[in-house]
């Protein structure tokens, strides 16, 4: 499974895809998650299967669902800050499951 | 404050400043549409976000304070970009949202 993670810089982002990748290894899941900033998301989705949003920039979901045909999904905030991957997997799979 | 603390307490400002700033937008967004009361509400929720954040900045003030030394590093300053501009976003959407209300009293 891919998964893009997007955040204003693209910097806080590539600490939980740090804990993300490191939870999946754990769990033996296939994971793979790469984090952009706002400015290169258009060009690189092509090839991911969802798209998690961090919470500083929730507010441009709508925005950003106009332009990709993939789901789009916010990251709580709770979870995002604690890097409760436990969680956003399993928001992750109930949107991919539906 | 060990590293590993460190990094959560920069999550933590990150994740809630970017939280109110996010109601923020979503309160100008309702106030364009003239709907305060939405607005309102959506702002009280940035406020409570924003506070959130604050505690955060302060339990590594408190920490400093007592002695234990911040290790800083680029995490925690991009950490305090976002409570800046999310606590300046706050103010200046505040009165964005009066303005609109004016300009609708105006009208009516």
């Amino acid at each position: 499974m891919k998964i893009m993670l997007v955040c204003a810089g693209g910097m806080s982002t590539s600490i939980l895809m740090k804990k993300m990748e490191k939870w999946g290894v754990e769990k033996g899941r296939d994971i793979q998650v790469k984090a952009f900033g706002l400015s290169e998301y258009e060009e690189n989705w092509k090839g991911f299967d969802i798209v998690l949003l961090g919470p500083q920039i929730s507010y441009k979901a709508t925005e950003i669902q106009n332009i990709i045909p993939l789901p789009v999904s916010q990251i709580q905030s709770f979870d995002y800050a604690v890097g409760n991957v436990e969680n956003i997997m399993k928001q992750v799979d109930a949107l991919l499951n539906k | 404050m060990n590293e590993f603390e460190n990094a959560e307490v920069a999550m933590s400002l990150i994740a809630y400043s970017g939280e109110a700033r996010t109601h923020a937008f979503e309160a100008l967004k309702c106030a364009r549409k003239n709907d305060f009361v939405q607005a309102k509400e959506l702002m009280e929720s940035a406020e409570k976000s924003s506070l959130k954040a604050h505690q955060a900045q302060t339990s590594l003030l408190v920490s400093e304070a007592n002695g234990n030394a911040v290790n800083l590093n680029v995490l925690l300053v991009h950490a305090q970009d976002h409570l800046m501009t999310s606590m300046l976003a706050l103010e200046l959407i505040q009165e964005l949202i009066v303005l609109h209300e004016t300009k609708e009293d105006k009208k009516g």
